[in-house]
């Protein structure tokens, strides 16, 4: 005799009590007990349990952007910072020929802004890559992948949020420069 | 009447609290008049460099006072001190402190950063000061394109475009060979004869020979003074 493979059995249900007085659940146990070899389930349940799937990976995928996100700004906070020690010199000459405070952390934060605003556009464009190839890979379920806009921008808001926040601290330093000093640091 | 007045002037660094106290500078006393060229000597630590960087606006003496046409200069406030050294004075570098990834022509401009001129008007302005210098025809060249004697003059150049009225020179011939030390320094007088004041400090006494008069500092203190031009004449 061909032993059989256990059988999946969904059925959907309004979620409420029949005319019956038999809630979902009632249901369920009775057609369990009828076929033992099959796992039964309402539609219902199985719903939830992929939306709670979904909702458990969105919060992990913001969690992985939010640590992302922490070590992308003190990357750039240490790169920022070494950027002012590089250019201890070049920032003195600016400070020797008359730029103000203000105009050194300016420089700074346009450089950082424009930086940023290109590292958001190439995240992008290389998080929407990835995921269009990740997708035809691996997904077989016809899932699309959405064009939204409000993540592009949302992406280079982000970036140069993140840009801004972590250049504040060395462009500061970098304006405290004693000029005299700096034109003579080797 | 004077141009640059410079009044007992000290200096002390600190680098470790009271007790590691230097004292780099004491009881300077010095007048350069408008249209005068004037040579600072002295041995290595004898505080010239100092002295230059106390006048040019950029490092607070312990003493004293410096006035520039008549402004107290540690009396202005550090963002007001930016603008009167935008204003007033041109720095040479002994290092020149070229941006390497600026042309020759933007390397001029950059003094005109600031300005509120016009970014054509700035091109002309740096351009007219990069033919005085003889650097016209080289504009678009970066600074490593350039000799050691064109990047002097490159230097002098970004110095002389805010039409400074003062010219402020640390060692400028200090990192070149004789003959292009010769062709800066030939600038230097060029820009004198035209009526531009300059102060400059060197180590080469035939450069300091070539000014009105010469400084002489030693151990931070001012203890001779040698009028070129009547040497020479004599």
């Amino acid at each position: 005799m061909r032993k059989r493979a256990e059988d999946h059995l969904v059925f959907a249900s309004t979620g409420r009590s029949n005319d019956a007085g038999y809630a979902v659940e009632d249901i369920v146990k009775q057609i369990s007990a009828q076929l033992p070899n099959a796992k039964v389930s309402a539609l219902q349940q199985s719903v939830r349990a992929r939306v709670e799937t979904v909702d458990r990976l969105t919060r992990f995928a913001v969690a992985v952007s939010a640590v992302v996100l922490v070590i992308g700004a003190l990357m750039i906070f240490t790169t920022m910072m070494g950027s002012v020690v590089e250019r201890t010199k070049e920032i003195g000459v600016l400070r020797a020929i008359g730029l103000r405070k203000r105009q050194i952390i300016n420089e700074l934060m346009i450089e950082v802004a424009a930086i940023s605003t290109i590292g958001g556009l190439v995240g992008w464009i290389v998080g929407m890559l990835a995921s269009w190839l990740i997708l035809s890979y691996f997904s077989q379920s016809g899932v699309r992948l959405e064009f939204d806009p409000k993540i592009a921008l949302g992406a280079v808001a982000a970036a140069l949020l993140i840009g801004a926040l972590s250049t504040i601290y060395p462009a500061i330093r970098a304006s405290r420069l004693d000029p005299s000093e700096a034109v003579r640091y080797v | 009447m004077s141009f640059v007045v410079v009044n007992n002037i000290g200096k002390v660094y600190q680098s470790n609290g009271i007790d590691s106290a230097v004292r780099v500078l004491g009881g300077i006393n010095l007048e350069i008049k408008e249209g005068e060229f004037v040579s600072l000597m002295g041995p290595s630590g004898s505080g010239k460099s100092t002295l230059l960087t106390i006048i040019g606006a950029m490092n607070h003496p312990s003493d004293g006072r410096v006035l520039v046409d008549d402004i107290d200069v540690y009396g202005l406030s550090e963002e007001r001190r930016a603008d009167f050294r935008r204003e007033y004075l041109g720095f040479v570098f002994q290092q020149h402190h070229l941006m390497p990834y600026l042309n020759t022509l933007e390397n001029v401009m950059l003094p005109l950063v600031t300005s509120k001129i016009s970014g054509k008007e700035k091109r002309i302005r740096a351009l007219a000061v990069l033919q005085r210098v003889g650097l016209a025809s080289k504009a678009e060249r970066l600074p490593n394109q350039l000799s050691g004697g064109e990047q002097g003059r490159l230097a002098i150049a970004r110095a002389l475009v805010n039409e400074p009225p003062l010219i402020l020179a640390d060692e400028p011939t200090g990192t070149l060979d004789s003959k292009t030390g010769v062709e800066i320094m030939e600038v230097f007088q060029q820009l004198n004869a035209q009526g531009q004041t300059i102060f400059m400090v060197t180590h080469n006494p035939e450069n300091a020979a070539l000014a009105h008069r010469i400084v002489n500092i030693k151990d931070g203190r001012m203890f001779d003074e040698i009028d070129a031009d009547a040497e020479s004449a004599a």
